[in-house]
Protein backbone atom coordinates (compact mmCIF):
# COMPACT_ATOMS: atom_id res chain seq x y z
CA UNK A 1 0.00 0.00 0.00
CA UNK A 2 1.26 3.49 -0.80
CA UNK A 3 0.09 7.02 -1.52
CA UNK A 4 -2.65 6.97 1.05
CA UNK A 5 -3.93 10.51 1.61
CA UNK A 6 -3.40 11.05 5.30
CA UNK A 7 -3.61 14.25 7.36
CA UNK A 8 0.12 14.22 8.11
CA UNK A 9 0.85 14.28 4.41
CA UNK A 10 -1.35 17.12 3.17
CA UNK A 11 0.51 20.06 4.62
CA UNK A 12 -0.26 22.11 1.52
CA UNK A 13 -3.96 21.37 1.72
CA UNK A 14 -4.56 22.10 5.40
CA UNK A 15 -3.68 24.59 8.07
CA UNK A 16 -2.15 23.92 11.46
CA UNK A 17 -5.25 25.12 13.25
CA UNK A 18 -8.45 26.99 12.52
CA UNK A 19 -10.29 29.34 14.79
CA UNK A 20 -13.57 28.20 16.23
CA UNK A 21 -16.50 30.37 15.32
CA UNK A 22 -17.18 30.74 19.04
CA UNK A 23 -14.92 31.96 21.81
CA UNK A 24 -14.99 31.47 25.55
CA UNK A 25 -15.18 34.53 27.74
CA UNK A 26 -12.44 34.52 30.34
CA UNK A 27 -13.93 34.45 33.79
CA UNK A 28 -14.27 37.89 35.36
CA UNK A 29 -16.50 39.75 37.74
CA UNK A 30 -18.52 41.69 35.15
CA UNK A 31 -21.34 42.81 37.38
CA UNK A 32 -22.32 46.44 37.71
CA UNK A 33 -23.59 48.25 40.76
CA UNK A 34 -27.22 47.76 41.58
CA UNK A 35 -29.53 50.71 41.33
CA UNK A 36 -29.99 50.67 45.08
CA UNK A 37 -31.07 53.61 47.28
CA UNK A 38 -28.06 53.08 49.54
CA UNK A 39 -25.91 54.02 46.55
CA UNK A 40 -28.05 56.27 44.38
CA UNK A 41 -28.92 58.59 47.28
CA UNK A 42 -25.20 59.22 47.66
CA UNK A 43 -24.92 60.71 44.18
CA UNK A 44 -23.70 64.30 44.43
CA UNK A 45 -24.05 65.34 40.83
CA UNK A 46 -21.97 66.08 37.79
CA UNK A 47 -18.86 68.26 37.97
CA UNK A 48 -19.44 69.60 34.45
CA UNK A 49 -19.49 73.38 34.60
CA UNK A 50 -18.85 73.46 38.36
CA UNK A 51 -15.40 75.03 38.23
CA UNK A 52 -13.67 72.17 40.03
CA UNK A 53 -13.25 68.44 39.84
CA UNK A 54 -13.59 68.25 43.62
CA UNK A 55 -16.97 68.27 45.36
CA UNK A 56 -17.29 68.92 49.07
CA UNK A 57 -20.30 67.20 50.58
CA UNK A 58 -21.46 68.84 53.82
CA UNK A 59 -22.72 66.71 56.72
CA UNK A 60 -25.31 68.62 58.71
CA UNK A 61 -26.88 67.79 62.06
CA UNK A 62 -30.37 69.07 61.35
CA UNK A 63 -33.94 67.72 61.17
CA UNK A 64 -34.03 66.28 64.66
CA UNK A 65 -30.33 65.79 65.25
CA UNK A 66 -30.58 68.05 68.32
CA UNK A 67 -33.75 67.83 70.38
CA UNK A 68 -35.27 70.89 71.99
CA UNK A 69 -33.92 72.08 75.31
CA UNK A 70 -36.24 73.18 78.08
CA UNK A 71 -36.44 76.96 78.18
CA UNK A 72 -37.11 79.20 81.12
CA UNK A 73 -39.93 81.67 80.93
CA UNK A 74 -38.59 85.21 80.81
CA UNK A 75 -35.00 84.11 80.15
CA UNK A 76 -32.96 84.07 76.97
CA UNK A 77 -32.58 80.64 75.43
CA UNK A 78 -28.97 79.70 74.74
CA UNK A 79 -27.81 78.91 71.24
CA UNK A 80 -27.44 75.32 70.13
CA UNK A 81 -24.28 74.44 68.24
CA UNK A 82 -24.93 73.11 64.76
CA UNK A 83 -22.95 69.92 64.30
CA UNK A 84 -21.33 69.57 60.91
CA UNK A 85 -18.69 67.75 58.96
CA UNK A 86 -17.87 66.95 55.35
CA UNK A 87 -16.67 64.47 52.79
CA UNK A 88 -14.74 65.35 49.68
CA UNK A 89 -15.03 63.64 46.32
CA UNK A 90 -12.29 63.97 43.73
CA UNK A 91 -13.57 63.14 40.26
CA UNK A 92 -10.83 61.57 38.14
CA UNK A 93 -10.49 60.23 34.66
CA UNK A 94 -10.79 56.45 34.33
CA UNK A 95 -9.95 55.09 30.92
CA UNK A 96 -8.42 52.40 28.78
CA UNK A 97 -7.50 52.00 25.14
CA UNK A 98 -7.49 49.01 22.82
CA UNK A 99 -5.60 49.54 19.58
CA UNK A 100 -5.53 47.24 16.60
CA UNK A 101 -3.96 47.28 13.16
CA UNK A 102 -5.82 47.29 9.85
CA UNK A 103 -4.48 43.82 9.10
CA UNK A 104 -5.84 42.37 12.35
CA UNK A 105 -9.20 44.03 11.74
CA UNK A 106 -9.22 42.54 8.23
CA UNK A 107 -8.48 38.95 9.16
CA UNK A 108 -10.46 38.85 12.42
CA UNK A 109 -12.61 35.75 12.31
CA UNK A 110 -13.91 35.89 15.87
CA UNK A 111 -15.88 39.09 15.59
CA UNK A 112 -14.04 40.53 18.59
CA UNK A 113 -12.01 43.21 16.84
CA UNK A 114 -14.96 45.43 16.06
CA UNK A 115 -15.89 48.85 17.42
CA UNK A 116 -19.37 47.75 18.48
CA UNK A 117 -17.93 44.89 20.57
CA UNK A 118 -15.50 47.23 22.28
CA UNK A 119 -18.33 49.69 22.87
CA UNK A 120 -20.15 47.05 24.89
CA UNK A 121 -16.89 46.30 26.69
CA UNK A 122 -16.58 50.01 27.54
CA UNK A 123 -19.92 50.11 29.34
CA UNK A 124 -19.41 46.81 31.17
CA UNK A 125 -15.87 47.78 32.21
CA UNK A 126 -17.03 51.16 33.53
CA UNK A 127 -19.68 49.44 35.64
CA UNK A 128 -17.12 46.98 37.01
CA UNK A 129 -14.77 49.89 37.81
CA UNK A 130 -17.46 51.58 39.88
CA UNK A 131 -18.08 48.32 41.70
CA UNK A 132 -14.36 47.95 42.38
CA UNK A 133 -14.26 51.42 43.91
CA UNK A 134 -17.26 50.75 46.14
CA UNK A 135 -15.88 47.39 47.27
CA UNK A 136 -12.72 49.18 48.35
CA UNK A 137 -14.75 51.50 50.57
CA UNK A 138 -16.92 49.08 52.53
CA UNK A 139 -14.00 47.42 54.31
CA UNK A 140 -13.05 50.58 56.19
CA UNK A 141 -16.03 51.44 58.37
CA UNK A 142 -15.24 51.94 62.06
CA UNK A 143 -17.92 49.48 63.13
CA UNK A 144 -17.14 45.84 62.43
CA UNK A 145 -18.75 42.46 62.91
CA UNK A 146 -17.29 39.00 62.47
CA UNK A 147 -14.29 37.19 63.87
CA UNK A 148 -10.85 36.98 62.27
CA UNK A 149 -10.21 33.61 60.55
CA UNK A 150 -13.68 32.36 61.46
CA UNK A 151 -16.22 31.68 58.72
CA UNK A 152 -19.05 34.20 58.36
CA UNK A 153 -22.28 33.17 60.03
CA UNK A 154 -25.89 34.19 59.98
CA UNK A 155 -25.21 35.68 63.41
CA UNK A 156 -22.68 38.08 61.80
CA UNK A 157 -25.32 39.08 59.25
CA UNK A 158 -27.84 39.75 62.01
CA UNK A 159 -25.23 41.62 64.06
CA UNK A 160 -24.52 43.87 61.08
CA UNK A 161 -28.22 44.74 60.80
CA UNK A 162 -28.37 45.48 64.52
CA UNK A 163 -25.24 47.64 64.34
CA UNK A 164 -26.81 49.79 61.62
CA UNK A 165 -30.08 50.08 63.51
CA UNK A 166 -28.27 51.19 66.66
CA UNK A 167 -26.39 53.75 64.57
CA UNK A 168 -29.79 55.13 63.41
CA UNK A 169 -29.15 54.24 59.78
CA UNK A 170 -32.22 54.47 57.58
CA UNK A 171 -33.02 51.45 55.40
CA UNK A 172 -33.07 49.79 53.00
CA UNK A 173 -29.66 48.27 53.64
CA UNK A 174 -27.29 46.89 51.02
CA UNK A 175 -24.69 44.27 51.84
CA UNK A 176 -21.65 43.83 49.60
CA UNK A 177 -19.82 40.62 50.44
CA UNK A 178 -17.14 38.40 48.98
CA UNK A 179 -18.63 35.16 47.62
CA UNK A 180 -16.63 33.27 50.26
CA UNK A 181 -18.42 35.22 52.96
CA UNK A 182 -21.84 34.73 51.41
CA UNK A 183 -21.10 31.05 50.87
CA UNK A 184 -20.21 30.68 54.54
CA UNK A 185 -23.42 32.38 55.60
CA UNK A 186 -25.38 30.12 53.24
CA UNK A 187 -23.67 27.04 54.64
CA UNK A 188 -24.38 28.20 58.17
CA UNK A 189 -28.06 28.71 57.38
CA UNK A 190 -28.22 25.32 55.66
CA UNK A 191 -26.39 23.22 58.20
CA UNK A 192 -26.20 24.87 61.55
CA UNK A 193 -28.94 27.42 62.00
CA UNK A 194 -31.66 27.04 64.56
CA UNK A 195 -34.04 29.36 66.31
CA UNK A 196 -36.44 31.47 64.30
CA UNK A 197 -34.11 31.71 61.30
CA UNK A 198 -34.74 28.09 60.33
CA UNK A 199 -38.40 28.91 59.62
CA UNK A 200 -37.65 32.01 57.52
CA UNK A 201 -39.00 31.65 54.00
CA UNK A 202 -36.03 33.56 52.62
CA UNK A 203 -33.81 30.58 53.42
CA UNK A 204 -35.37 28.61 50.60
CA UNK A 205 -34.45 31.25 48.04
CA UNK A 206 -31.00 31.54 49.56
CA UNK A 207 -30.34 27.82 49.23
CA UNK A 208 -32.09 27.03 45.96
CA UNK A 209 -31.35 30.12 43.94
CA UNK A 210 -29.04 33.10 44.02
CA UNK A 211 -26.20 31.39 42.11
CA UNK A 212 -23.30 33.25 40.55
CA UNK A 213 -21.96 36.66 41.42
CA UNK A 214 -23.80 39.95 41.55
CA UNK A 215 -27.22 40.64 43.01
CA UNK A 216 -28.28 37.70 45.15
CA UNK A 217 -31.69 38.95 46.16
CA UNK A 218 -33.14 40.22 49.39
CA UNK A 219 -32.49 38.24 52.54
CA UNK A 220 -33.77 39.28 55.98
CA UNK A 221 -34.85 42.51 54.30
CA UNK A 222 -31.27 43.32 53.24
CA UNK A 223 -30.27 43.42 49.57
CA UNK A 224 -27.20 41.25 49.06
CA UNK A 225 -24.59 41.72 46.33
CA UNK A 226 -21.47 39.60 45.99
CA UNK A 227 -18.26 40.48 44.22
CA UNK A 228 -14.73 39.12 44.20
CA UNK A 229 -13.56 42.72 44.31
CA UNK A 230 -14.12 42.79 48.09
CA UNK A 231 -10.60 43.22 49.51
CA UNK A 232 -8.74 41.15 52.07
CA UNK A 233 -8.03 42.19 55.64
CA UNK A 234 -5.68 41.19 58.46
CA UNK A 235 -2.81 40.28 56.15
CA UNK A 236 -5.20 38.44 53.83
CA UNK A 237 -6.42 36.11 56.59
CA UNK A 238 -9.90 37.59 56.09
CA UNK A 239 -12.21 39.23 53.60
CA UNK A 240 -13.78 42.56 54.49
CA UNK A 241 -17.19 43.15 52.99
CA UNK A 242 -19.81 45.39 54.48
CA UNK A 243 -23.40 46.42 54.97
CA UNK A 244 -24.57 50.01 54.74
CA UNK A 245 -27.45 52.39 54.21
CA UNK A 246 -27.83 55.70 52.42
CA UNK A 247 -25.13 58.22 53.28
CA UNK A 248 -22.33 55.73 53.88
CA UNK A 249 -20.84 56.43 50.48
CA UNK A 250 -20.97 59.47 48.24
CA UNK A 251 -20.00 59.74 44.62
CA UNK A 252 -20.00 62.07 41.66
CA UNK A 253 -19.25 61.90 37.98
CA UNK A 254 -18.70 64.12 34.99
CA UNK A 255 -20.03 64.53 31.49
CA UNK A 256 -17.75 65.81 28.78
CA UNK A 257 -19.59 68.05 26.36
CA UNK A 258 -19.28 67.25 22.66
CA UNK A 259 -17.88 70.32 20.98
CA UNK A 260 -19.32 69.45 17.58
CA UNK A 261 -20.99 66.62 15.77
CA UNK A 262 -18.38 63.87 15.61
CA UNK A 263 -19.18 60.37 14.45
CA UNK A 264 -15.91 59.14 15.96
CA UNK A 265 -16.93 60.12 19.47
CA UNK A 266 -20.03 59.35 21.44
CA UNK A 267 -21.37 59.11 24.96
CA UNK A 268 -22.61 55.63 25.77
CA UNK A 269 -24.71 54.46 28.68
CA UNK A 270 -23.66 55.58 32.14
CA UNK A 271 -21.80 58.61 30.76
CA UNK A 272 -19.05 56.48 29.25
CA UNK A 273 -17.20 58.25 26.47
CA UNK A 274 -16.24 56.04 23.56
CA UNK A 275 -13.91 57.42 20.96
CA UNK A 276 -12.36 56.07 17.77
CA UNK A 277 -8.88 57.46 17.15
CA UNK A 278 -7.51 56.70 13.73
CA UNK A 279 -3.77 56.72 12.96
CA UNK A 280 -3.95 56.29 9.23
CA UNK A 281 -0.20 56.56 8.58
CA UNK A 282 0.48 53.64 10.89
CA UNK A 283 -2.63 51.74 9.89
CA UNK A 284 -3.81 51.65 13.51
CA UNK A 285 -7.18 52.28 15.10
CA UNK A 286 -7.49 52.99 18.82
CA UNK A 287 -10.75 52.70 20.73
CA UNK A 288 -10.82 54.75 23.88
CA UNK A 289 -13.22 54.15 26.77
CA UNK A 290 -13.39 56.90 29.38
CA UNK A 291 -15.44 57.74 32.41
CA UNK A 292 -15.09 60.54 34.94
CA UNK A 293 -15.98 59.40 38.45
CA UNK A 294 -15.06 59.80 42.11
CA UNK A 295 -16.28 58.05 45.23
CA UNK A 296 -15.67 58.59 48.94
CA UNK A 297 -16.79 57.48 52.34
CA UNK A 298 -19.67 59.64 53.56
CA UNK A 299 -20.99 58.98 57.05
CA UNK A 300 -18.72 56.43 58.68
CA UNK A 301 -21.43 55.31 61.08
CA UNK A 302 -23.84 54.53 58.23
CA UNK A 303 -21.92 51.36 57.42
CA UNK A 304 -20.47 48.33 59.12
CA UNK A 305 -17.61 46.19 57.82
CA UNK A 306 -18.11 42.44 57.86
CA UNK A 307 -14.66 40.92 58.47
CA UNK A 308 -14.57 37.13 58.38
CA UNK A 309 -12.38 34.28 57.19
CA UNK A 310 -11.17 34.50 53.59
CA UNK B 1 23.42 0.85 20.94
CA UNK B 2 24.00 1.39 24.63
CA UNK B 3 21.96 -0.69 26.97
CA UNK B 4 19.88 0.94 29.68
CA UNK B 5 20.26 -1.74 32.33
CA UNK B 6 23.17 -3.46 33.96
CA UNK B 7 21.17 -6.41 35.23
CA UNK B 8 21.56 -9.14 32.60
CA UNK B 9 18.28 -10.75 33.64
CA UNK B 10 16.23 -7.63 32.90
CA UNK B 11 14.86 -6.91 29.43
CA UNK B 12 17.21 -4.73 27.34
CA UNK B 13 16.17 -1.25 26.20
CA UNK B 14 17.31 2.29 25.44
CA UNK B 15 16.81 5.66 27.04
CA UNK B 16 13.77 7.65 25.90
CA UNK B 17 13.07 11.36 25.90
CA UNK B 18 9.54 12.37 24.83
CA UNK B 19 9.25 15.24 22.41
CA UNK B 20 7.80 18.07 24.48
CA UNK B 21 6.98 20.38 21.65
CA UNK B 22 8.79 23.30 20.09
CA UNK B 23 8.30 25.63 23.06
CA UNK B 24 8.99 24.42 26.57
CA UNK B 25 7.37 26.97 28.84
CA UNK B 26 9.41 26.50 31.98
CA UNK B 27 9.58 28.50 35.18
CA UNK B 28 7.01 28.92 37.89
CA UNK B 29 3.73 30.50 36.81
CA UNK B 30 2.66 33.68 38.59
CA UNK B 31 0.28 33.54 41.53
CA UNK B 32 -3.42 33.55 40.68
CA UNK B 33 -4.71 35.60 43.60
CA UNK B 34 -7.20 38.39 42.94
CA UNK B 35 -5.87 41.77 41.86
CA UNK B 36 -5.22 44.19 44.70
CA UNK B 37 -4.35 47.87 44.29
CA UNK B 38 -1.54 49.41 46.34
CA UNK B 39 -2.70 50.63 49.74
CA UNK B 40 -1.56 52.18 52.98
CA UNK B 41 -2.53 50.52 56.23
CA UNK B 42 -4.74 52.68 58.43
CA UNK B 43 -5.28 52.08 62.13
CA UNK B 44 -8.73 52.88 63.45
CA UNK B 45 -8.61 52.95 67.28
CA UNK B 46 -12.15 51.51 67.30
CA UNK B 47 -11.19 48.38 65.33
CA UNK B 48 -9.49 45.49 67.10
CA UNK B 49 -9.56 41.76 66.66
CA UNK B 50 -8.02 38.57 68.03
CA UNK B 51 -5.44 36.73 65.95
CA UNK B 52 -2.99 34.08 67.08
CA UNK B 53 -4.14 34.42 70.67
CA UNK B 54 -3.39 38.15 70.72
CA UNK B 55 -5.54 41.26 70.58
CA UNK B 56 -4.33 43.23 67.57
CA UNK B 57 -5.61 46.14 65.46
CA UNK B 58 -7.98 45.27 62.63
CA UNK B 59 -6.27 47.61 60.19
CA UNK B 60 -8.20 49.30 57.45
CA UNK B 61 -6.67 50.31 54.14
CA UNK B 62 -6.26 53.52 52.26
CA UNK B 63 -6.30 52.21 48.70
CA UNK B 64 -4.18 54.13 46.22
CA UNK B 65 -6.99 54.07 43.68
CA UNK B 66 -7.45 57.43 41.94
CA UNK B 67 -10.94 58.81 42.50
CA UNK B 68 -11.40 56.95 45.78
CA UNK B 69 -11.58 58.98 49.00
CA UNK B 70 -9.89 61.94 47.33
CA UNK B 71 -6.91 60.07 45.91
CA UNK B 72 -5.77 61.88 42.79
CA UNK B 73 -3.35 61.10 39.99
CA UNK B 74 -0.81 62.89 37.82
CA UNK B 75 -0.58 61.86 34.17
CA UNK B 76 2.16 62.26 31.62
CA UNK B 77 0.99 65.05 29.31
CA UNK B 78 2.24 63.29 26.22
CA UNK B 79 1.47 59.63 26.76
CA UNK B 80 -1.46 59.98 29.13
CA UNK B 81 0.05 57.34 31.40
CA UNK B 82 -0.38 57.72 35.15
CA UNK B 83 3.01 58.69 36.56
CA UNK B 84 2.13 59.44 40.17
CA UNK B 85 -0.66 58.76 42.64
CA UNK B 86 -1.43 61.56 45.09
CA UNK B 87 -2.86 60.14 48.31
CA UNK B 88 -2.03 63.16 50.47
CA UNK B 89 -5.59 64.42 50.78
CA UNK B 90 -6.99 60.96 51.51
CA UNK B 91 -4.37 60.54 54.20
CA UNK B 92 -5.18 63.83 55.92
CA UNK B 93 -8.90 63.08 55.64
CA UNK B 94 -8.32 59.74 57.38
CA UNK B 95 -6.44 61.56 60.14
CA UNK B 96 -9.33 64.05 60.46
CA UNK B 97 -11.56 61.06 61.10
CA UNK B 98 -9.35 59.88 63.94
CA UNK B 99 -7.45 57.23 62.01
CA UNK B 100 -3.69 56.69 61.97
CA UNK B 101 -2.05 56.00 58.60
CA UNK B 102 0.82 53.55 59.14
CA UNK B 103 4.06 54.72 57.48
CA UNK B 104 5.22 52.24 54.86
CA UNK B 105 8.62 51.86 56.49
CA UNK B 106 7.32 51.25 60.02
CA UNK B 107 8.45 47.64 60.06
CA UNK B 108 11.11 45.93 62.14
CA UNK B 109 14.51 46.17 60.45
CA UNK B 110 14.89 42.40 60.26
CA UNK B 111 11.63 42.14 58.28
CA UNK B 112 13.11 43.93 55.29
CA UNK B 113 13.97 41.40 52.58
CA UNK B 114 17.58 41.65 51.32
CA UNK B 115 17.89 44.27 48.64
CA UNK B 116 14.26 45.36 48.94
CA UNK B 117 13.06 48.82 49.98
CA UNK B 118 11.87 49.16 53.57
CA UNK B 119 8.15 48.74 53.11
CA UNK B 120 5.38 46.50 54.38
CA UNK B 121 4.17 46.04 50.81
CA UNK B 122 5.46 43.72 48.10
CA UNK B 123 4.45 42.58 44.63
CA UNK B 124 4.61 38.95 43.50
CA UNK B 125 6.62 38.31 40.33
CA UNK B 126 4.57 38.46 37.15
CA UNK B 127 1.60 40.19 38.79
CA UNK B 128 1.99 43.97 38.70
CA UNK B 129 -1.73 44.21 39.56
CA UNK B 130 -1.24 42.54 42.93
CA UNK B 131 0.11 44.40 45.96
CA UNK B 132 0.21 42.57 49.29
CA UNK B 133 1.55 42.89 52.79
CA UNK B 134 4.95 41.26 53.20
CA UNK B 135 3.25 39.04 55.78
CA UNK B 136 0.98 37.55 53.13
CA UNK B 137 2.40 34.51 51.35
CA UNK B 138 1.15 33.46 47.92
CA UNK B 139 2.14 30.55 45.74
CA UNK B 140 2.94 30.07 42.02
CA UNK B 141 -0.04 29.08 39.93
CA UNK B 142 -2.34 29.07 42.92
CA UNK B 143 -5.01 31.22 44.53
CA UNK B 144 -3.93 30.00 47.96
CA UNK B 145 -2.89 32.59 50.52
CA UNK B 146 -1.20 32.10 53.87
CA UNK B 147 -0.44 34.60 56.59
CA UNK B 148 2.94 34.70 58.28
CA UNK B 149 1.31 35.06 61.66
CA UNK B 150 4.36 35.24 63.96
CA UNK B 151 5.99 38.00 61.91
CA UNK B 152 2.69 39.87 61.52
CA UNK B 153 2.32 39.90 65.32
CA UNK B 154 5.92 41.12 65.57
CA UNK B 155 5.01 43.92 63.18
CA UNK B 156 2.05 44.95 65.35
CA UNK B 157 4.22 44.83 68.49
CA UNK B 158 6.77 47.00 66.71
CA UNK B 159 4.11 49.60 65.87
CA UNK B 160 3.06 49.81 69.53
CA UNK B 161 6.65 49.79 70.82
CA UNK B 162 7.67 52.63 68.51
CA UNK B 163 4.59 54.69 69.35
CA UNK B 164 3.10 54.63 65.87
CA UNK B 165 -0.14 53.31 67.40
CA UNK B 166 -1.40 53.17 70.94
CA UNK B 167 -2.11 49.87 72.73
CA UNK B 168 -5.68 48.64 72.80
CA UNK B 169 -7.64 50.67 75.37
CA UNK B 170 -9.05 48.80 78.36
CA UNK B 171 -12.60 49.93 77.66
CA UNK B 172 -12.34 48.37 74.20
CA UNK B 173 -11.05 45.14 75.74
CA UNK B 174 -13.95 45.06 78.17
CA UNK B 175 -16.44 45.58 75.34
CA UNK B 176 -14.78 42.87 73.25
CA UNK B 177 -14.87 40.56 76.24
CA UNK B 178 -18.58 41.11 76.80
CA UNK B 179 -19.35 40.62 73.11
CA UNK B 180 -17.31 37.45 72.69
CA UNK B 181 -18.73 36.03 75.93
CA UNK B 182 -22.25 36.61 74.63
CA UNK B 183 -21.35 34.91 71.34
CA UNK B 184 -19.71 32.05 73.21
CA UNK B 185 -22.86 31.42 75.23
CA UNK B 186 -25.00 31.37 72.09
CA UNK B 187 -22.54 29.04 70.35
CA UNK B 188 -22.62 26.66 73.32
CA UNK B 189 -26.41 26.59 73.04
CA UNK B 190 -26.22 25.83 69.31
CA UNK B 191 -23.58 23.17 69.87
CA UNK B 192 -26.16 21.20 71.87
CA UNK B 193 -28.05 20.62 68.63
CA UNK B 194 -25.32 20.92 66.02
CA UNK B 195 -22.09 19.37 67.37
CA UNK B 196 -19.87 20.93 64.71
CA UNK B 197 -20.64 24.34 66.20
CA UNK B 198 -18.57 23.22 69.16
CA UNK B 199 -15.35 24.25 67.42
CA UNK B 200 -16.71 27.77 66.95
CA UNK B 201 -17.50 27.84 70.67
CA UNK B 202 -13.97 26.64 71.42
CA UNK B 203 -12.52 29.39 69.24
CA UNK B 204 -14.68 31.96 71.05
CA UNK B 205 -13.38 30.59 74.37
CA UNK B 206 -9.79 31.00 73.12
CA UNK B 207 -10.53 34.57 72.09
CA UNK B 208 -12.03 35.31 75.50
CA UNK B 209 -8.92 33.91 77.16
CA UNK B 210 -6.73 36.08 74.94
CA UNK B 211 -8.77 39.18 75.80
CA UNK B 212 -8.67 38.36 79.51
CA UNK B 213 -4.91 37.91 79.33
CA UNK B 214 -4.59 41.32 77.68
CA UNK B 215 -6.85 42.90 80.31
CA UNK B 216 -4.73 41.36 83.07
CA UNK B 217 -1.55 42.52 81.41
CA UNK B 218 -2.89 46.03 80.97
CA UNK B 219 -4.75 46.32 84.27
CA UNK B 220 -2.41 48.94 85.72
CA UNK B 221 -4.65 51.89 86.71
CA UNK B 222 -2.47 54.41 84.90
CA UNK B 223 -3.29 52.77 81.60
CA UNK B 224 -7.00 53.45 81.92
CA UNK B 225 -7.54 56.88 80.49
CA UNK B 226 -11.19 57.80 80.26
CA UNK B 227 -12.09 61.01 78.51
CA UNK B 228 -11.23 64.11 80.51
CA UNK B 229 -13.88 66.62 81.59
CA UNK B 230 -15.19 68.73 84.43
CA UNK B 231 -17.61 67.90 87.22
CA UNK B 232 -21.22 68.79 86.55
CA UNK B 233 -24.21 69.37 88.77
CA UNK B 234 -27.56 69.80 87.03
CA UNK B 235 -29.28 73.14 87.60
CA UNK B 236 -31.07 73.30 90.96
CA UNK B 237 -29.54 70.09 92.25
CA UNK B 238 -26.87 72.08 94.12
CA UNK B 239 -29.61 73.14 96.56
CA UNK B 240 -30.45 69.58 97.53
CA UNK B 241 -27.96 69.23 100.42
CA UNK B 242 -29.40 72.33 102.08
CA UNK B 243 -32.93 70.98 101.75
CA UNK B 244 -31.80 67.65 103.16
CA UNK B 245 -30.21 69.44 106.13
CA UNK B 246 -33.49 71.24 106.88
CA UNK B 247 -35.21 67.88 107.12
Amino acid sequence: MANEIVYAGIGDLSTVEVLSTKYLLLLADRNALPNHPAITLGYQGDVAGKGSSVIKVPHAGIFGYDILATGTEGSDTANTALTDGSSTITVVQKDKVYEYSDLVRMIDATGIVRPDVFAVDAVVSAGATMLDMLANLVDNFSATVGTTTVDATIRNFLDAITTLEIAKVVGPYLSILHPVQWGDIRADVATASGGAIQFNSGNEALLNGMKGLGYKGRYLDVDVFTTTRVPTANAAADRAGGMFGAGATVWADGTQAMDMADSNRMVLADKVIFERIRSGRAGLTALLSRKFVGMSEGLDAAGVSVITDA
Amino acid sequence: MSTFVADTEAAPGTGFVPVDGPANRGGPPPTEVDACAPFQLVHNPKRWTVLGGRVIPAFGRLPHIPGLNGVDEVRDRHTGNVIRINAGYAKSDAQDRGKVPIPFDAIPAHHVPPGAPKSYLWRPAGRPDVTLLIYTKVFPGSKDVEIDEPRYLEFVDHLVATGVIQPVPLHVLRKMHAQRTSEHNVLLDRAQVVPSVRQLADRAAQDIAAIEAEIERRAAPTETKPATGAGFVPDGEDELPAKAARK
